[in-house]
């Protein structure tokens, strides 16, 4: 908002009836703390009624302003209220997510006020105080800052803390601590989780929380076991100093984490029945921990620990790869026994990447992979092997019974095919996803299959089903029924020579059949969806057709039929299945 | 369960007889054509094809001995010949000297072509007239036949086929002919070909027009549709058998209405019957055997040795390696 528009937007707010008294704040107070913290350039200040009670209160006007919400300051309040801040910032709404009427600067205003005034109404009556714990990350007063990498659980455990300064990293062990900063030498930490939504102290503290109010916070809410347990581990130490990570549940679900640094501590630990004396120092905690990561990525709760097998590092694999970790896998092992080659640089993943400028068409695709994907998600177990999935199977190098999920991305029907059989044939087989894309952005494709127990029923359809002719088919041939291309047109396109042939495609084909892939696995292992299941997506037919190929009949079908609701292709007399389906 | 499909494809092209097949016969006819467009005298008459020829509904003959028949509508007035046997004499002397045997018979006149003493094919031409509305009328009797016996029957060589295209289209019209072709070599090789022992090919398409449902399916993955003959064919033979009790009646829905099985004796239509249950009973065992070998060779007894033997393994009948058109 310009200067002189400002201006003449304060006396605006003076004299729209929002605030008694109301008058433009003077230049000399904006350049106050509190102004200058909160990036305001304008304000006004009037009185505010708030059930009986005459407050202060001053509406900021940022330099953004409309495009970001106003600040509401309410002064002169006794104590602490939740969501009301230092120098009075009420915290009346989140920042993201809202939609502004930027036409209307003045009922904006309004509107704020409304919520921030309904906020300490709430806080004055003692409603909200459960929103303490809410935002006790926001509370806590931070001396010293963490990132904690502990996987949260519900027992009293020693961890691990890196210390650099005021600078802490939170492990769940010592080798994951050397692991991801080797060379320092970690320190044993106390784990202590609350395991329900603590209450909050009252009158709750303002500012640095002292020992007292630390202690009484955390012994008031520990079950007596617990208490119990702490007693045991901590009492008759000998030691001065002490870390303790605190897992707090919030209302609102979630939880967050809390640090204490005791120092100089005289008598027993401050955390035992006997407590002694000692100085306190608050660890603000970042989380960064897989769990939180993974939510907060829209990762599902139902896969994090399953153990993925990926065939086939590619294009499409590649994208695979990562988005498989990113939806939150446990663990992924890379199977692929082709190195990268710098002419796919532009479609796949890894680009072209250092290692494989310096010894070009030398480095395995799946161990790159796995070497990209550590420095990105080191929380993620990764292994990788560079040979064919046949050797391995048959080798008895790899079982496919080890892992929850197969996801096939090699682009060759003959080796997905092979190991449909060996699938089929195994007693116990994990759920699999074929995937694989057309030529010139036709389109892709991605087919579940069941998992089976030896145990139990096995579901009907394998993915020969897809190469089965119908059962009345008067010219049976050779082809995949789920082609978008018409069969028997050569699509590889020479490029060299012999051995140098392509297939041409480029990286958003890859990015979207991987993403229809992933999205089917997850489909499945949420049970969202089951049995044999077919999802294609279809792209523009033009640079195809210009090229003189044909798309199938399949091809015509509509977009919510063959990308939403896929298709069950299951054939009865499909000879690697239909004879061994158990009724 | 045996998908013989295929095979019925295989064995449809070998049983089919088509214009290619006929390329001598269309010869033939063409010559007979000329040659009484040049010594007939009058009156003028237009050509057509009729018959199995036709409705593209012909197989091989197992002996050799193809036939084409050809319409000849004259252009005069049933009034105007009321010996009906006149003026088929009238081709037949439009024939004389033309260097193969003619002789009358009950509905046409027929050239004969041999080699030595084996008849190698035949043109058979069915001689109509007008009558005063314009409807066409079939010239019936023999050479020396009393008046009852020589007569003009309502017909229209055409009016079947017209029929037909009305009732079905494209692929469905090509089952139906593949149907009724498998059916005519079925009645070749399991019935006598000596006076009414078999059934006439007109009475199984008149049966057909009656019973037969084109059967398909769309393949709910490619799209594609699929005829399966071997379905359609046996609840076509099972619905006849159904209606076989104790005569099958099947009329033509064509002039001259008639029911083409008339003829057969009530002896030969108990055989008709008993083999149209057999025929059932082997498709039926066919389509439920899961060994195609096996099924293939229930059905060889019935069609004879043109009906290819499946192996134990599906057929394909293209190449074993062709462009998968797929990457990642």
């Amino acid at each position: 908002m310009m200067t002189r528009d400002l201006s003449s937007f304060l006396t605006e707010l003076c004299t729209a009836g929002l605030l008694a008294d109301a008058r433009p704040v003077e230049p000399r107070v904006l350049a106050q703390v509190w102004a200058q913290q909160h990036g305001i350039r304008g304000a006004v200040e009037g009185i505010a009624r708030v059930d009986g009670r005459e407050l202060r209160v001053r509406i900021g006007v940022p330099a953004r302003f409309p495009n970001v919400l106003p600040k509401v300051f309410v002064l002169g309040l006794d104590g602490r209220l939740p969501h009301i801040f230092v120098h009075g910032y009420v915290c009346y709404s989140e920042h993201d997510g809202v939609l502004l009427d930027r036409n209307d600067p003045v009922a904006i205003i309004a509107d704020a006020l409304r919520q921030a005034l309904d906020l300490v109404a709430a806080g004055l009556r003692g409603d909200n105080t459960s929103e303490y714990i809410e935002e006790l990350v926001l509370h806590w007063h931070g001396d010293a800052h963490a990132a904690s990498m502990l996987t949260l659980r519900e027992e009293i455990d020693w961890v691990c803390g890196v210390r650099s300064g005021k600078l802490w990293h939170f492990f769940d062990n010592r080798a994951e601590a050397q692991r991801v900063l080797p060379g320092i030498e970690p320190e044993q930490v106390l784990y202590v989780p609350l395991l329900n939504v603590p209450t909050p102290l009252d009158p709750f503290p303002e500012g640095a929380w002292k020992l007292k109010a630390i202690t009484r916070f955390l012994m008031q809410n520990l079950t007596e076991e617990q208490r119990r347990t702490l007693n045991l581990r901590l009492r008759n130490g000998k030691r001065t100093q002490s870390t303790v990570v605190v897992r707090v549940p919030r209302p609102r679900g979630g939880d967050c984490l809390i640090g204490v640094e005791f120092h100089d501590m005289h008598g027993d630990h401050p955390l035992t029945k006997r407590s002694g004396t000692a100085l306190v120092r608050q660890i603000r905690i970042a989380r960064q921990d897989r769990d939180y990561f993974i939510a907060r990525g829209g990762g599902l709760a139902e896969v994090r620990g399953c153990k993925a097998l990926l065939i086939g590092c590619g294009a499409v694999g590649g994208h695979i790869a990562g988005e498989l970790a990113r939806a939150g896998i446990r663990h992924l092992t890379l199977l692929d026994p082709d190195v990268l080659r710098p002419e796919n640089a532009y479609r796949h993943v890894l680009g072209n990447w250092l290692p494989n400028r310096i010894l070009p068409g030398a480095c395995a695709k799946s161990h790159l992979l796995q070497i990209d994907l550590s420095f990105r998600y080191p929380e993620l177990e990764l292994m990788a092997i560079s040979a064919n999935v046949e050797e391995q199977l048959t080798g008895g190098l790899l079982r496919l019974d080890t892992f929850d999920l197969v996801v096939v991305a090699t682009g060759d029907p003959n080796v997905d095919r092979w190991l449909n059989d060996f699938s089929v044939a195994s007693p116990n087989a994990p759920r699999i996803v074929y995937s694989w894309l057309e030529p010139l952005g036709l389109g892709g494709h991605a087919v579940l299959i069941a998992g089976h127990r030896a145990s139990e029923p096995r579901a009907p359809g394998c993915l020969d089903c897809l190469f089965t002719p119908a059962e009345a088919d008067r010219a049976p041939r050779l082809c995949n029924r789920a082609a978008f291309s018409a069969p028997g047109q050569a699509v590889t396109r020479e490029l060299a020579a012999c051995g140098n042939s392509f297939t041409p495609f480029g990286s958003l084909d890859a990015v979207r059949t991987a993403e229809l892939a992933v999205r089917l696995a997850l489909h499945a292992m949420t049970g969202d969806v089951g049995g044999a299941l077919l999802r294609s997506w279809k792209g523009d037919p033009r640079a195809f057709r210009a090229a003189g190929y044909q798309t199938s009949n399949r091809f015509e079908a509509s977009v919510e039929h063959l990308e939403h609701t896929g298709e069950a292709f299951a054939q009865s007399h499909c000879p690697v299945c239909g004879r061994t389906v158990i009724a | 369960m045996a998908n013989l499909n295929a095979e019925f494809a295989t064995f449809d092209e070998q049983i089919k007889l088509d214009w290619d097949d006929a390329g001598v016969l269309r010869e033939r006819r063409d010559v007979i054509l000329r040659r009484l467009h040049d010594h007939l005298g009058g009156p003028s008459f237009d050509p057509c094809n009729q018959g199995s020829y036709d409705l593209r509904t012909g197989v091989h003959p197992l002996q050799g001995d193809y036939d084409i028949d050809v319409a000849l509508r004259f252009n005069t007035t049933i009034d105007a010949w009321p010996d009906p046997v006149a003026l088929k004499q009238r081709v037949l002397a439009a024939l004389e000297g033309f260097g193969s045997d003619a002789r009358v018979r009950q509905s046409c006149v027929t050239v004969f072509y041999r080699r030595g003493d084996e008849p190698l094919y035949h043109v058979d031409l069915a001689v109509y007239a007008h009558d005063a509305q314009g409807h066409l009328h079939l010239a019936v009797g023999k050479v020396g036949a009393t008046a009852e016996l020589k007569s003009w029957v309502p017909a229209d060589p055409q009016a079947l086929g017209d029929h037909i295209d009305a009732r079905f289209q494209g692929e469905d019209k090509a089952q139906l002919r593949r149907v009724l072709r498998c059916l005519k070599r079925w009645k070749d090789v399991r019935f006598s070909s000596e006076g009414d022992a078999a059934p006439k090919g007109i009475g199984l398409t008149a049966a057909a027009l009656q019973w037969f449902r084109v059967n398909h399916m769309m393949d709910p993955v490619d799209s594609r549709m699929h005829y399966d003959d071997a379905a359609a064919l046996l609840a076509f033979v099972q619905r006849m058998h159904a209606n076989a009790n104790p005569r099958l009646v099947a009329r033509l829905p064509v002039v001259p209405f008639s029911d083409p099985f008339t003829r057969m004796n009530d002896r030969q239509m108990e055989i008709f019957r008993d083999e149209l249950a057999h025929l059932e009973t082997a498709l039926r065992a066919a389509h439920d055997d899961n060994d195609p070998a096996q099924a293939s060779e229930t059905l060889r007894r019935l069609f004879g040795a043109d009906f290819p033997r499946a192996g134990s393994k599906p057929r394909r009948k293209t190449a074993a390696i062709v462009s998968s058109g797929s990457a990642a």
